[in-house]
């Protein structure tokens, strides 16, 4: 057994470790803080706005997985074909603007776009959705271009032919 | 206010030799009752110092509402429970069982001066724990029933019930010689 001299001097040294301890753990404390609370910001604020868009994006998956109809794709319902030079051009009896736009878009989809310069313009082809305008395209010569872009598509036979179905010189 | 308590007040108006009076009067006699519960002189002594630290570390958490002996004796209990609940898990390998029973007699001569008070405390470790603790408060650390309550978080209906149960008990473990010790 220990005398009570020894007892005292472990009593004291005992004491001043969890005293040094507590003042670690606090100081600890006071610099973590900061990270904590940043911490709950980020997963608070943050994360569960980036959250909303995924599950967004998520819902609309599932919806569509569901067969739920999603919005509408745009249809075309007018086309206006501006003549530049000499000739009468307009759709033929019985074809549909939305029949040109499928083609035309047809054509600019299955080419990769080259990136050219028009510099003959022989007509104009303008589509609109319930009043307003939404594509334009320029036919000069073999080239088939998207207006307001630099890029433009090649017309082979095959599609000068669909074309010439559909619009009437 | 009792010694202790006026003894803790100088401490911590910055006296530190108050301290050493303290320890002098309540160590070996918590290290004494902390050894009811653990049965081990060593490991009482550790959870004793342990107990006393306290009053160091937490020096506002004394409120002199109560003594400073049930106190220490409150925090002490409550040190040894939990380690008797830890040595339930963890196998201690502790010193040799004569070279602590050696140092539990030299701490029993130490705290009982009577020849009657030794017998009784030889019986008492036949007793349950809290039987046990309870008369030990009581009839060893001359306590209040309402001190030994506190320390042993029971109402005072339930020490006397303990120590009616137990004085019974002390009667069968001592037989006809028992009875003038009661």
């Amino acid at each position: 057994m220990r005398t009570l001299e020894e007892c005292r001097n472990e009593i004291f040294r005992i004491g001043e470790e969890k005293i040094r301890k507590r003042r670690k753990a606090r100081k600890t404390a006071v610099l973590c803080a900061p990270i904590f609370v940043a911490a709950v910001l980020i997963l608070g604020v943050i994360l569960p706005d980036v959250g909303i868009e995924k599950n967004d994006s998520a819902a609309a998956e599932g919806a569509n997985a569901a067969g739920v109809e999603t919005a509408a794709p745009i249809v075309c319902d007018m086309a206006k074909i501006i003549e530049t030079e000499s000739g009468n051009i307009t759709l033929k009896e019985g074809e549909e603007a939305e029949n040109l736009h499928t083609v035309i878009k047809d054509i600019c989809g299955k080419d990769e776009l080259s990136s050219c310069d028009i510099e003959d313009e022989n007509y104009r082809i303008v589509f609109y959705s319930e009043g307003r305008e939404i594509e334009s395209y320029i036919v000069s010569g073999k080239l088939l271009a998207v207006e307001n872009s630099e890029y433009a598509a090649e017309l082979n036979k095959e599609d000068l032919e669909k074309l010439k179905k559909i619009i009437a010189p | 206010m009792d010694s202790g308590a006026v003894s803790y007040r100088r401490f911590l108006d910055g006296d530190k030799d108050a301290f050493d009076d303290i320890i002098k009067e309540l160590f070996h006699n918590l290290v004494f009752f902390i050894d009811r519960y653990v049965q081990d002189v060593h490991a009482s002594e550790d959870i004793a110092i342990d107990t006393f630290s306290e009053l160091i570390v937490h020096k506002n958490r004394y409120n002199f509402k109560v003594s400073l002996k049930t106190y220490l004796f409150m925090i002490g209990r409550s040190r040894a429970l939990d380690y008797v609940r830890r040595r339930r898990i963890i196998n201690f390998s502790g010193l040799s069982e004569a070279e602590d029973l050696e140092d539990g007699k030299v701490l029993e001569e130490e705290i009982l001066s009577s020849e009657r008070k030794r017998i009784l405390s030889a019986a008492l470790s036949k007793l349950p724990d809290e039987m046990r603790a309870a008369i030990h408060l009581v009839y060893f650390e001359d306590m209040t029933y309402g001190d030994a309550a506190k320390i042993m978080k029971k109402s005072r209906k339930q020490i006397d019930n303990l120590l009616y149960r137990g004085k019974k008990e002390l009667r069968i473990i001592l037989g006809e010689d028992g009875e003038l010790l009661l």
